[in-house]
Parts: structure tokens; sequence; C-alpha cells
């Protein structure tokens, strides 16, 4: 019988930012659902974040901001995943977001954004239907 | 500090310093530096500060966080002002940050008055008796949207902490015995979903923190799971306070609930689930103990993650985030507030020019008193005060600090030591 690979998802936060109550929500969440998940925790580096995704493999990058700070570090982020070839993985993007500001994370290159007080389903849908199979 | 209190005479208005409570120690030697420069007897002087290192492992800085730097500088803070500036609010244990963990009412009572025993134990182990100190405690309390379990809580915890300094600590004066409070509306109830319904759910907050009899309040602003607050939606947060304090006549009585057969006997349930909670904290040795094992950290997991379950499952409903959801309703009609990224870059500059034109050697000397007393054990604030003098930034403070104490100079691994 074949078993199927789980979607492995790495969950992280960014720069100095204190504020981890939602990322760790969602991966546990995530974990629940059937995704495998690294957690990364705080005040990671886009370098060491692209080189965690090569190492896990992962399929999915998930992103937690609360800082004002998502345009910066998601410039960044994609610039590596780019330089490093990770195309092919799914980066999402979370937290406190202007709703005027999904738009320009989405022309850099995040594929969703997931603002606070939104449901788990979706976001477990999201991922199971977008991830690299 | 010295900026930021130019022109603004020290002596007639009551500070409030908000800062990283990690560096509190390094902000109050500031502000007295800057207040002793410019003449003022600090003896004289009012205002608070958020000193509250422990909590900040938990929502700020933990690499900067070691449980026992937290302890010494927190309690070198409360203990200087104990001695020099009777008039100060040397601390706000913060109680509202643990409940923005997820945690329960009852458990934000707990945890928080745990925190505080750490500090009462170690100032009354330096030698000061409870009535010297306890009357300048005070908290930092979280107001929730369940309008009767927030004021039951805070009535509850009026009790519990009236009992445990008379009964537990042995006060005498009444003054250490009453629960000296602010409240902060609960940031993590609200959303960016239907962005203006927030300012209801902070009205109700607010609301709950006067009938609950609320020292001193802080609205959140409407935009705050959107941006860092923008000045308009600051003016709408104390307009709500205004409407509240100015018009409604809420603040005409005191503890206008209680005798309420609803209110007084959720108060006993609360009160009772908090000395429980504090007992099993006792159980496995006590807050410091549940803090260094991480058990606090499993306890703040469990309850977060059981708050978004709670969601998902309809059991807590939440107006525009799983019941009444709409597309039409995500203005933001007061903008969105940006932060100029010169402003980091401003910053970076003013620093290294201070650098450049502050006397070295009278530094170095400061840096070395430091040391000395960090290493020895001895009250750091007054040898920060002088440091403070020569210009020392809060970085080489705190690094000469984590130093002296087994720990590197700079959490992150970054920066070396550069006194050598």
């Amino acid at each position: 019988m074949k078993t199927e690979r789980k979607i492995k998802v790495i969950i992280t936060k960014v720069g100095l930012d204190g504020h981890d109550r939602g990322a760790k929500v969602i991966a546990m969440l995530l974990k629940e659902a059937g995704m495998e998940v690294v957690y990364l925790g705080m005040y990671q580096m886009p370098e060491f974040i692209i080189q965690a995704a090569i190492d896990e493999d992962a399929d999915v990058i998930g992103v937690s901001y609360l800082s004002g700070e998502h345009l910066t570090f998601t410039e960044k982020i994609v610039e590596e995943m780019k330089k490093k070839g990770l195309e092919d993985v799914l980066f999402i993007a979370g937290g406190v977001i202007p709703p005027e500001d999904i738009p320009i994370l989405k022309e850099m290159g995040v594929d969703e954004v997931f603002v606070a007080g939104t449901l788990t389903q979706p976001i477990v849908e999201y991922i199971k239907d977008h991830a690299r199979k | 500090m010295e900026a930021l209190t130019k022109d603004i005479p020290l002596d007639k208005v009551s500070w409030s310093l908000i800062t990283a409570s990690t560096v509190a120690s390094v902000t109050m030697a500031q502000y007295v530096a800057v207040a002793q420069n410019r003449g003022y007897n600090i003896a004289q002087l009012r205002g608070s500060i958020q000193n509250d290192p422990i909590h900040f492992r938990y929502c700020g800085f933990r690499p900067a966080c070691p449980l026992d730097v937290s302890i010494r500088l927190g309690c070198d803070v409360m203990e200087y002002c104990t001695r020099h500036m009777p008039k100060w609010y040397y601390t706000t244990v913060n109680m509202y940050d643990l409940r923005e963990q997820g945690i329960t009412a009852p458990q934000e009572v707990a945890f928080g008055f745990g925190i505080a025993k750490i500090y009462i134990d170690e100032l009354i182990r330096r030698g000061l008796s409870i009535d010297d100190f306890a009357p300048r405690f005070t908290f930092y309390v979280s107001c929730h949207i369940d309008l009767f379990e927030e004021v039951a809580k805070i009535r509850a915890a009026r009790r519990i902490w009236a009992r445990m300094l008379k009964e537990h600590y042995g006060a005498k004066n009444e003054k250490s015995m009453q629960f000296r409070f602010a409240v902060h509306t609960a940031g993590c109830s609200l959303i960016p979903q239907q962005p203006m319904n927030n300012i209801v759910r902070i009205s109700y907050q607010a609301l709950a923190a006067v009938l609950a009899g609320v020292q001193s309040l802080h609205c959140c602003s409407y935009d705050e799971p959107i941006c860092l607050p923008t000045e308009k939606g600051h003016l709408q947060a104390l307009r709500t306070q205004q409407i509240l304090a100015y018009e409604t006549g809420v603040c005409n009585v005191a503890d206008p609930l209680g005798g309420s057969y609803y209110v007084e006997s959720l108060t006993d349930r609360i009160e009772e689930e908090a000395l429980k909670i504090m007992g099993q904290v006792e159980e496995i040795g006590g807050m410091e103990e549940a803090i260094r094992t991480q058990w606090l950290d499993r306890v703040f997991e469990k309850e977060a993650l059981q708050r978004q379950k709670e969601l998902d499952a309809l059991e807590k409903l939440l107006v525009g985030v799983n019941i009444f959801t709409t597309e039409l309703e995500k203005e933001t009609p007061l903008g969105v507030q940006r932060i100029p990224s010169e402003s980091a870059q401003r910053q970076i500059k003013e620093t290294r020019e201070l650098k450049r034109i502050r006397d070295t050697n009278k530094l170095k000397d400061r840096i070395k008193i430091l040391r000395e007393a960090a290493s020895e054990g001895r009250n750091v604030i007054p040898a920060m005060i002088e440091a403070t003098r020569a210009y020392a930034t809060t970085g080489e403070l705190m690094g000469t600090v984590r130093e002296a104490m087994g720990y590197p100079y700079d959490p992150m691994g970054a920066l070396t030591n550069p006194f050598g």
C-alpha cells in the first residue's frame, strides 16, 4: 500500500517581532490537520528560513507578522527564494497586515495572506489545494 | 530621555514610563539622570514605570530575559524607588500581556500574582519590610469582552491581594492591601474583518473596567488588528473614555454591581478558581519553577489553541469571524499608519553621532563601576545613572550587566563587548 507523503510546512517569525501566539497556534492546528510542521520560532532571518526550507524539503513556508515590517522582510524572503530556486514552494503570510498591503505582498510573490481572525478551515483547505503535489 | 522631557516641568506632571520591561532599569536610570541634571529633587517626582521584566519573556524578547537577570533588575528598580522616590509607582506587574496569550480570567489573576510574589519575596529578602514598599505596587490588568466575568475577576483579584498581603506577608498598612491597577482593553479581542465594530467591543470592555473600579484606563484603538494605531484611531479611543467618564455617570459610584447575586457568585467562583491555580503553582515549586521548567509556556500554548478551537467550532461567537460575516465591512475609514523606514535610519545615525562625540574615557570608567556593582550583587541603578550621564547606550548598560551575570553581552550574539 502506498502511503501519501505528508505536506511539510515551515512556520516561522522573522526579525525582532516577539508576538508568537498566532504562529504557534497555526503550527499546532496544521499538525492536527495531518501536515508535518517545522516550527522555527521567533527571531529568524530570511537566509536562515530559506536554508531551513531547503534542508527540510518543505512544501510550504508560512511567515507570521505583527511588527509592521511585513513589506521589508517579504521582499527579502522572496528574493532569497528565487535565488535558491524555491519557486514551487508555497509562501503564505499571516498576522496583522493592512488590507491595502495584501495586493502588494501578492505582487512580490506571496501566494496567500491570512489576516488575524481567520478560521482554521480555509487555511488548511488553501494549503491542501495549492501545495506542490 | 533628554529630548523626550525637554521643556516639560517634571515636577508638574505625573510621568508614565512605558518601555520594554527588559530595559526598565535603563529607562529609570535615564529619567533620574535627566531629572537630577535639571535640578529636580527626585523624591518629589510622581509617575510610574512598566517595570516587570519577568513577563517580558512571553511577549517581548526572551533571549534578553534570563530569569535571574529579570528578577534582579526588576527588583533593583523597585528597591531604588522605594528608598529614593517615595512618590513613584515602581512596577506595573503585567497581567495584561499574560492574558493576551489566550489564558482565562482566573489564570490571568493567578499567574499575575504568582509573578508579583517573586518580586515581593526578593524585596523582603533584601531587607525591606512589606509596608515599606507594597503601597506602591501596581498591576496592569486586561479587560476582555465578557462583561460580568471581567468585573468579577477584578473584584476577586482585590480580595485575593488584600488577603495575601495581610495574611501571607503580614502587612499592617491598609494601603499595602489595596489592589492598585490600570486596565488596558483586550487587544486580542479585536478583529480586522469588520474594523469599526471594534469600537463597540472596546466600549464594553472599558465599561467593565470602570464598573470594576479601575484607577487608570487605556482603551485600544479600533485599528490595532490592522496596523500600528493611527493618530485618528488614538483620538477616537480617547473619546471613548471621555464619553464614559463625563457623560454616562458610571464614575459617580464605587462597586455598583456589588450585591448583585450573579456578580457576587461569579466573584466567588473566580476567586476560588484563581486560588486553586495558585495552589497548583505552589505544588510544582512556585512561580519561578513554573517559568523555569516552561510549565507556564505549555499552559499558554494549550489555552491559545483552545481559544482558536472554540471559534472554529462556534462554541464562542465572534461577529465578523464566525457569525454575521460579510465582505462589505472591511473599510478602515481613518486610514492606516505607516512607519517610514527612514525613522530607523535616523535613529542609527543619531546613535552613531552620539557615540562619536561622547567622552570615551569617562564612559569606560562608568561602565567599569557598573560592571563591579553588577558582579558584586549590589543595586545597579546608581551606577546606571552615572553611566547614563556619560551617554552609555541601553545596549551598553544591559550588555555590561548581562556579562557580569554570566550571559553573553549581546543576546543575539551579533555584537561583542566594546569595552573589552
